[in-house]
């Protein structure tokens, strides 16, 4: 086997050529090459070799095409985005306005005939239905669906579009009723709740 | 190597981006569209996949990127490691782990040769002639590994530190030097070859 020799700085020799090292590296090797034809020749093929890749690398860039498709790419994720928003700022607005014409900021709790009882939005303890309405629903359409299930929006909307409602009554099975009447609406989404 | 004053221009660029100058979108990507793609086909060697790398970088930079640019970095090299991951992320879709490259695989056996004093025997005079044929360098740059090829594309076409093509690869220092021993070793036995006649 060669003996390896430690003093010629190949692996600097490609880093000389590319014009990277920093200057006190380039004139220790640079009075290398000046003794030593073994690392001129290498010096002499990378540099060849530097020119060859520069001049004759095959380059095909997407150019206006590739430029056409990220402009569509974003304009349809703006498109995508607006129109969510505006459709999730119709649902709670429609929602907003049945409640406050309902006259309640908090809810309406009857513990029996005549007896009435406030609460403020999220300190709720009776049971409720998570609800996500369609995002096309109208105020009219929801307003007749609340009225049809006999229930009241008592919280939401959410981070993911989701209302909390409860039963206008406490009478027996009028949660499962009210959960039944939201399931079978094409207006519903989701409903979720016990 | 980047002009410092065209990097100033560039970053003003990227903040332009990041305040959602589409123009300035534009710019950048007609300013370096063409070094993502090649970066990505490197490695990919698929025109349409490297197509998507760049879609994909420059979407990302107009989505968030611009507003996360540090400045710590050139542009360029902060683009081309953008586009590296993207490239690693197709390479792991395609099933094919990144670190199980030739690249890795020959670091072992470097290592071995250093341990035993092997040395690197200068280039033939032939292979300095055939370095500078077009068919023959194209030849032999397809026969190396693609992370070969890659670093073979950063040190010599863009010119690269093995610093900054260290951040770029996300890879040691060493690592770089060892790639680009290897290939200039393998360029070097091709164009030999060539050269006496022999591919």
């Amino acid at each position: 086997m060669t003996r390896k020799n430690d003093s010629h700085p190949l692996e600097a020799l490609t880093w000389l050529v590319n014009g990277t090292l920093d200057e006190e590296e380039r004139r220790r090797v640079e009075a290398h090459l000046a003794e030593c034809e073994r690392c001129r020749r290498e010096y002499r093929f990378l540099k060849a070799l530097r020119q060859s890749v520069k001049t004759h690398w095959e380059e095909d860039s997407p150019g206006e095409l590739g430029w056409a498709r990220l402009q569509r790419r974003i304009q349809d994720e703006e498109s995508s985005l607006s129109e969510h928003r505006w459709r999730r700022v119709g649902v709670a607005a429609a929602v907003m306005v049945i409640v406050l014409q309902a006259g309640v900021i908090g809810y309406l709790v009857q513990r029996a005939p005549g007896e009435t009882a406030y609460q403020p939005l999220g300190s709720i303890e009776e049971p409720v239905l998570q609800v996500r309405f369609r995002e096309d629903a109208t105020e009219g359409q929801l307003r007749r669906l609340l009225l049809e299930a006999e229930v009241e929006v008592v919280g939401g909307p959410g981070g993911l579009g989701i209302y909390r409602v409860r039963p206008l009554h406490s009478r027996p099975g009028a949660l499962a009723r009210a959960r039944g009447v939201l399931a079978n609406s094409p207006l519903v989404e989701e409903v979720q709740g016990p | 190597m980047v002009n410092p004053m065209e990097d100033l221009e560039t970053r003003r660029l990227v903040i332009d981006i990041g305040q959602g100058s589409e123009s300035a979108l534009r710019a950048l990507y007609d300013s370096h569209s063409s070094s993502i793609y090649r970066f990505a086909l490197s490695r990919l060697s698929d025109s349409a996949e490297a197509a998507d790398v760049v879609n994909d970088v420059f979407y990302e930079v107009w989505r968030s990127a611009a507003k996360r640019f540090r400045g710590d970095s050139k542009v360029s090299t902060w683009l081309l490691s953008i586009a590296n991951h993207k490239v690693m992320d197709r390479l792991r879709r395609r099933g094919r782990e990144p670190a199980r490259v030739d690249g890795e695989a020959v670091d072992t056996a470097l290592d071995r040769m250093v341990a035993e004093n092997i040395s690197d025997e200068p280039p033939g005079e032939s292979a300095v002639a055939a370095a500078q044929d077009a068919d023959r360098i194209r030849h032999c740059l397809k026969m190396l590994s693609p992370a070969l090829r890659q670093a073979v594309y950063l040190a010599f076409f863009e010119d690269r530190s093995y610093g900054e093509i260290a951040i770029i690869l996300e890879c040691p220092e060493g690592t770089v030097k060892t790639r680009i021993f290897h290939a200039r070793r393998r360029l070097r036995e091709c164009l030999d070859a060539m050269g006496q006649g022999q591919e």
